[in-house]
C-alpha cells in the first residue's frame, strides 16, 4: 500500500512538473519538426599515437588539435592527412604562456583563440606558431577579462561575450583589452522560481555564434535552445523535443552554499553547439541523470539554421560527448570513450 | 595545536576567497584582480580539490561552481552539481 502510495505520489509530481510549467515566449520543438534523419556510421581514427582523455578539440584544414587536461602539456596537434601527432604544446601550470584549464574559442585560416577559463585570459596564436615554435608558442595576443568566465566565451564581432555570474544576466561583453562593456541576455522566464545559486545552474549553458548576427544559447539541463540578435533581442526561444525542465535546490553548509539537482526529475540536454558554417550544430542527450545506465554521451546531433529552423537529426553510431565540424569537406569529429578514448570520425 | 590551525585555516580560506570574488562580482577592478588570482591557485588544485569532491561529482566536461556565503568561489572543472534525494 505504501509503495502504491509513493508511486502514485512520484507520478503526480512528475506529471504536475512536467505539464504546468512552461517557458515565457517559447515554441514547442519535436522531433518531427525536423525535415531529414540521418544515419551517420563513425570511423574511429587510428592515430600513431594514443589518445588520453581530451576535454576538446578543434579542426583547422588538416588540423585536428585536442585539449588534454591532464597531460603535461594541454595542446596535441595531429595531421589528418598523416595520421600521425606533430605536436605536443602549451604547459599545464602558471608560469608565463602556461594555461590552467583551457577552452577553444573559434580559428579562422591564421589565427586560433584560445580562453582559459581559471583565469579568464584569452590568448590569440597564430597557428604557424603553434606548429612550429617548439613546445611553448608565444601568442601574439593576450587579454585578460576583468571578470571571471563561467561556462563559456566567444567572439563576436570586435568584442568578447562570455558567460559570467551575474545574477541578472547571462552574458557580459568585454572589448578587446577586457574591460567590460555590458551585461546581455536575461535568464529565461518561466513558471518556475529559483534563487539565484538554482537560477545558475538550472540555466548551465553553451552558446555559439556565427560571428555577425546570432548568439545561440543551449542549455544543458533543460531541452531549450534561444536565439539573439545583432542587439542581443531575444529572436526565437524553442522549446523540445521532450520539454522538460530543470529542477535544483539550493542549500548551505556553513558559510559554504550550493545546489543539487533534484533526483529523478532532471534530464540531459543539449551539448556542446558548434558553429557549422551556414548552420549550427548542438548534441541532444534527452536522458534521465539518475539512470544507471545513463551516460553524458550522445547519439543524437541536431542541426538548425541560425533563424533556429530545425533542419536534419543525425543519428551517431558512436555516441560523443564533444564535437568540431570541417564544413568545407562535410566532416565531424568526435570524442568518444567506448571502449577507450579515441576520436571518431563522420562524414555528413 | 597542528589540527587546530588546519581547521582555522579551512575556515579562514573560503571566507577570504569569497569576499574576494563577491567584490569582483560587484565589479571592483583591485578586488577582482584579488579574486582571480584566489581561483587560479585553488583551480590548480592548491585546496581546491577536496570541496569539489565534496559538493560536486565527477563529470568530464562540466563545471561545478562552489559558493561562499551566496558569492561565486570555487570553480571545479570536469565536475558537476550532484543529485541528491531532495523535495521540491
Amino acid at each position: 500500500m505504501n509503495k502504491l502510495l509513493s508511486l502514485l505520489l512520484l507520478l503526480s509530481l512528475l506529471i504536475s512538473c512536467s505539464t504546468k510549467n512552461e517557458y515565457l515566449n517559447s515554441e514547442k520543438l519535436n522531433l518531427n519538426d525536423f525535415k531529414i534523419r540521418k544515419n551517420l556510421n563513425g570511423n574511429i581514427i587510428d592515430f600513431d599515437s594514443l589518445v588520453m582523455r581530451p576535454s576538446d578539440l578543434l579542426v583547422i584544414d588538416s588540423l585536428l588539435i585536442t585539449i588534454e587536461p591532464a597531460e603535461k602539456r594541454l595542446f596535441h596537434i595531429y595531421n589528418l592527412n598523416t595520421k600521425k601527432k606533430i605536436a605536443n604544446v602549451i604547459n599545464r601550470g602558471q608560469g608565463p604562456n602556461d594555461m590552467i584549464w583551457p577552452q577553444f574559442m573559434n580559428a579562422n585560416d591564421n589565427i586560433i583563440s584560445i580562453a582559459d577559463m581559471a583565469t579568464s585570459t584569452i590568448y590569440k596564436y597564430y597557428i604557424s606558431d603553434l606548429i612550429n615554435t617548439g613546445n611553448s608558442p608565444v601568442p601574439f595576443k593576450i587579454t585578460k577579462l576583468s571578470e571571471m568566465i563561467n561556462t563559456d566565451v566567444e567572439n563576436f564581432n570586435d568584442n568578447i561575450v562570455c558567460s559570467t555570474y551575474s545574477d541578472e544576466f547571462q552574458l557580459s561583453v568585454f572589448d578587446q583589452e577586457g574591460n567590460k562593456i555590458k551585461d546581455i541576455i536575461e535568464y529565461p522566464q518561466s513558471t518556475l522560481n529559483y534563487t539565484n545559486i538554482e537560477k545558475r545552474d538550472a540555466f548551465y549553458m553553451n552558446f555559439i555564434t556565427n560571428q555577425s548576427d546570432r548568439i545561440i544559447l543551449c542549455y544543458y539541463l533543460t531541452d531549450l535552445i534561444e536565439v539573439y540578435d545583432q542587439q542581443a533581442n531575444l529572436y526565437k526561444r524553442i522549446h523540445g523535443p521532450d520539454h522538460f525542465f530543470s529542477y535544483f535546490k539550493e542549500y548551505r553548509d556553513g558559510e559554504i552554499s550550493s545546489s543539487t539537482a533534484v533526483k529523478g526529475l532532471n534530464r540531459d540536454a543539449y551539448f556542446s553547439p558548434e558553429n557549422a558554417g551556414d548552420e549550427f550544430m548542438v548534441l541532444y542527450n534527452g536522458g534521465y541523470i539518475g539512470d544507471p545506465d545513463h551516460s553524458v554521451y550522445c547519439n543524437k546531433l541536431f542541426s538548425f539554421n541560425w533563424d533556429g529552423e530545425p533542419n536534419i537529426i543525425y543519428m551517431l553510431d558512436d555516441p560523443i560527448f564533444s564535437f568540431t565540424v570541417d564544413t568545407q569537406n562535410k566532416k565531424i569529429y568526435g570524442i568518444s570513450e567506448t571502449p577507450e578514448f579515441h576520436i571518431v570520425e563522420y562524414s555528413y | 595545536m597542528e589540527k587546530i590551525l588546519s581547521s582555522i585555516f579551512a575556515l579562514a580560506l573560503p571566507v577570504t576567497a569569497g569576499y574576494g570574488v563577491s567584490k569582483s562580482v560587484n565589479g571592483n577592478a583591485d578586488l577582482s584582480l584579488l579574486a582571480l588570482s584566489n581561483v587560479e591557485a585553488l583551480a590548480n588544485g592548491e585546496g581546491g580539490g577536496d570541496y569539489c569532491d565534496i559538493y560536486c561529482t565527477p563529470a568530464q566536461g562540466w563545471k561545478c561552481t562552489v559558493y561562499v556565503n551566496g558569492v561565486p568561489w570555487l570553480p571545479c572543472y570536469d565536475y558537476r552539481k550532484p543529485h541528491f534525494i531532495v523535495t521540491l
